[in-house]
């Protein structure tokens, strides 16, 4: 473990996926990541490479949780898919179950979490995407693991 | 069995309703439209578990006086079990379980997409299936072919964003408040829909599925240049705005239009029914009235007071099940989202 952010360049949305997938190769469940990123950045794209790297096998089933504000899929462990786009204060993340889902031994991811950063676990790993062309991103891990370094060199 | 009492709590609305034959509504009441002021002392909070609990049995309650109905009268608990947000369900489940046991009445669990995709027969005289069905809100982009009401099998969905979400990330960018969808509709009424030609994704010739990501990062960088986030809609005039939601909504409205006709060609059905949010969108109704009328298809689109969150359509849907012998006993649970629903 490192305390060095990581930064990785993405060119395309297949880019973006084969990044998540790197991420979600190196999550054992029990995380909680925070995604960062204005309209249009991929947010939506990374969670379904995390997703895919998790063991879920369709990633066409994640889309974005904005009005249903929670999806649900099954991989080696729960992925847990929020969207605070809709969320006025931290108190209505804390409403829909957060608390619970963190606590479920899966993985939860939050899309717009700096809108409820007050609500999210200190634990939070942080990712946060930048729009730097039409299609180039530069992907940000605030604390990029060993496991996650390692796969993403690879 | 004809009068059934419905109850919604999947999402954002707490909806009661009571409705005859799957068609007469004698009530339908959802929270956020209904004064509980008086009753509660303070304003009805949104997206919470808590929120549907403190309202939902004196909207039972209230459901029940305007339909001049007693337990006596109702004939079956229909009740949202998925999919949604698991402790929104829970409260609904939970409260009609409760309701069915101590009243005696059958218990359905109804599919809440399911009952978008068959809304529009609340509105016609002769139940319209065989048909495909196109649930288009701001959760849902998903395509269906209905045989009968406990016949439905899915055909496409988004993989990303839905086609009332994308409505409402556009008024976003452009500024134009929240929810968007209305004022978009509006604004594009008075544009040019030639004027930008914005992506449409189609994937391949077979695929029923949606994609509406793209779309909607193509108008932020219309309006902002290309990579860039901020800068641009001061440059635009009230023309441009309304030429920019003209063409975003032709983009929306050419896939959606596109993909149920193929639908329809490729399930050899010749009718179809819309129902959720954007079913209302004037531009999608002209323009798929225009080509279904054109390839002889018939066309049913849900009135709007059924298109969003409501309990009457799950009240029709439950009378459907009930009459074709589905009725859940005291193990039915609640569903959390699952994109393939």
């Amino acid at each position: 473990m490192t305390n060095e952010p990581l930064t990785i360049e993405s060119h395309s949305v297949e880019d973006t996926l084969r990044i998540g997938r790197a991420i979600g190769n190196a999550l054992v469940g029990g995380e909680v990541i925070g995604l960062m990123g204005e309209l249009g950045a991929g947010k939506t794209h990374l969670v379904k490479g995390i997703a895919s790297g998790l063991g879920v096998n369709d990633d066409r089933i994640v889309n974005s949780p904005t009005f249903v504000l929670v999806n649900e899929y099954a991989g080696r462990v729960p992925v847990y898919h929020l969207d605070a786009y809709r969320l006025s204060d931290a108190g209505q993340l804390a409403a829909l179950g957060f608390d619970e889902m963190c606590d479920a031994g899966g993985v939860v991811i939050v899309e717009w979490a700096d809108r409820v950063k007050e609500a999210m676990p200190e634990s939070t790993q942080w990712i946060t995407l930048v729009s730097c062309g039409e299609s180039d991103r530069r992907i940000t891990i605030n604390v990029a693991t060993e496991a996650m370094r390692k796969n993403l060199s690879a | 069995m004809r009068t059934i009492l419905g109850i919604e709590t999947s999402c954002d609305e707490t909806s009661v309703a009571v409705v005859d034959e799957g068609r007469t509504v004698r009530a339908n009441l959802i929270a956020t439209q209904f004064d509980l002021h008086a009753k509660f002392g303070g304003v009805v909070p949104e997206i919470a578990s808590r929120a549907h609990l403190e309202v939902l049995d004196p909207l039972i309650e209230e459901a029940l006086h305007v339909a001049g109905a007693s337990a006596d009268d109702i004939d079956g608990i229909a009740v949202t079990s998925q999919p949604g947000l698991i402790g929104a369900l829970l409260i609904g489940v939970t409260a009609a379980k409760a309701l069915a046991w101590a009243w005696n009445k059958p218990l359905i669990g109804v599919n809440h997409i399911h009952a978008h995709a068959t809304s529009a027969a609340m509105a016609v005289d002769v139940a319209p299936w065989p048909a495909v069905a196109l649930v288009v809100s701001g959760g849902h982009t998903s395509l269906y072919h209905v045989r009968d009401f406990d016949s439905i099998t899915p055909l496409g969905a988004t993989v990303d964003d839905a086609a009332g979400e994308a409505f409402d990330k556009v008024a976003s960018i452009l500024k134009l408040g929240y929810p968007g969808g209305p004022v978009v509709d509006r604004l594009a009424a008075t544009g040019n829909p030639l004027a930008t030609r914005f992506p449409r994704t189609m994937f391949d010739a077979n695929s029923l599925d949606f994609s509406f990501s793209g779309l909607k990062t193509a108008v932020l960088y219309h309006v902002h240049g290309a990579g860039r986030t901020t800068g641009g809609l001061e440059r635009l005039n009230e023309q441009s705005i309304a030429d920019i939601c003209a063409s975003f909504s032709a983009a929306v409205v050419d896939v959606l239009v596109e993909k149920t006709l193929r639908a329809v060609q490729r399930e050899g059905v010749r009718t179809v029914v819309v129902g959720g949010g954007v079913a209302a969108n004037s531009m999608l109704r002209i323009r798929l009235a225009g080509r279904c009328a054109r390839d002889s298809v018939a066309l049913h689109v849900t009135p709007p007071v059924y298109c969003t969150d409501n309990a009457a359509m799950i009240a029709a849907l439950g009378y459907h099940l009930l009459q074709r012998g589905h009725s859940n006993d005291w193990t039915l649970s609640a569903v959390a989202t699952t994109s393939q629903s």
